[in-house]
């Protein structure tokens, strides 16, 4: 085809209005983190000490290292839904929840003592947490998915796994609400590998439906 | 592109018509300094085009546009030089001084379009000739088929979703 036929093609398209990304990825992480809420109070359920723990720091540290990774994922997010944005300076926002997440992680190392360090790391529910995590984070990973399709990024793949994080910091941030183990030892261990292995979905699936 | 998001065709055209030489320099570059053939030039750039038209709603107006433009040129070409097996690697920084090139009498042509249409529906064809080939505008088409303005527009849209898919996928 000649390039001048193609312009003529593109120019009988018409105007399309700007699109706000920002706005729409807030939207979306809005819906997706009430869908989570809806799914905690009506399906798993908070713990029932919930208000006791409310003043146990390591409780809180919990809410603080997820509500971390969903500001600093959001964020990665909004940049590398554009073209002309390098990965690197994106990706080191993640400094942001793991610097939180090594200050809990040192503060209870030197809490614990070490014969009990094993016991900690490996919790009471593992399992759960690696299934609830994710279970919750469904919800905002395809509300994210769906706004960013609109987007225009460099790497489809590598804005799919930060979308993925996202949800996953949303959905460890509600699940932080049921979990019985605090232990930012635990923590380290299992609400990482949940979200990891969000990452790796929304990868997956962002490399399909985000390719333009 | 102000102005193309106001509606205003004339200057929209004027735009992509200014690009093109500037798209046909960075392709060109592109492929000389992977060492590959220019054969597929225009088809980056019209790859390349496509894809500004199908993203405009993206770009952020208060942001200066050819950074932008050339970011998605460099990730068009990239996708192209991997395609064809090479190892790509194109630094954004070695486009900033390159002089756009001008058509030269055997290009200004990519895909065979008897090819590309072949892949369109008959309606998404019909109307994809009419304009390239008649040179008549979204709403003399409409008359002519007897269709609304906007569902011209609809199924010109999703033509041009298909064309880029085409530019994408087949043709390895």
């Amino acid at each position: 085809m000649k390039t001048d036929d193609l312009i003529k093609l593109l120019v009988a398209d018409g105007p399309r209005p700007t699109v706000d990304t920002s706005r729409n990825v807030l939207w979306a992480s809005a819906l997706g983190a009430l869908t989570a809420a809806v799914l905690l109070t009506f399906a798993i359920g908070a713990r029932g000490d919930f208000k006791v723990a409310m003043y146990e720091w390591r409780f809180v540290a919990k809410f603080v290292v997820a509500a971390a990774l969903v500001v600093a994922m959001s964020r990665a997010v909004l940049m590398l839904s554009r073209p002309d944005v390098t990965a690197r300076r994106a990706l080191m926002l993640v400094a942001l929840p793991v610097g939180l997440l090594a200050l809990a992680l040192v503060g209870e190392m030197a809490a614990q003592p070490l014969a009990t360090w094993s016991e900690w790391a490996m919790g009471t529910n593992f399992l759960v947490c690696l299934v609830t995590i994710p279970m919750l984070a469904v919800g905002p990973l395809v509300a994210l998915l769906w706004v960013l399709r609109s987007s225009a990024p460099q790497s489809p793949q590598l804005l799919g796994g930060v979308a993925g994080a996202l949800a996953g910091g949303i959905g460890a941030f509600f699940y932080a609400a049921h979990c019985t183990d605090d232990s930012p030892m635990f923590v380290a261990i299992w609400y990482t590998l949940a979200i990891l292995i969000l990452a790796s979905i929304g990868a997956l699936i962002g490399r399909r439906v985000l390719a333009w | 592109m102000r102005a193309a998001h106001s509606g205003d065709e004339v200057a929209y055209k004027r735009l992509l018509t200014d690009l093109t030489p500037f798209l046909r320099g960075l392709a060109r570059e592109g492929f000389r300094r992977s060492g590959v053939g220019t054969d597929e030039v225009e088809d980056v750039v019209q790859e390349t085009l496509i894809a500004v038209h199908l993203k405009r709603h993206t770009w952020d107006p208060t942001q200066p546009l050819v950074p932008w433009v050339r970011a998605i040129a460099r990730n068009k070409l990239i996708d192209t030089l991997r395609r064809r097996g090479r190892r790509a690697q194109v630094p954004i920084e070695d486009f900033e001084d390159i002089l756009p090139a001008e058509v030269s009498q055997s290009e200004g042509a990519g895909m065979d379009a008897a090819v590309m249409l072949k892949a369109l529906p008959e309606k998404q064809r019909e109307i994809v000739k009419a304009i390239t080939m008649d040179g008549q505008s979204a709403h003399e088409v409409a008359s002519k088929f007897g269709m609304t303005d906007v569902a011209v527009r609809v199924t010109l849209h999703r033509a041009l979703k298909k064309l880029a898919d085409t530019y994408r996928g087949e043709r390895s």
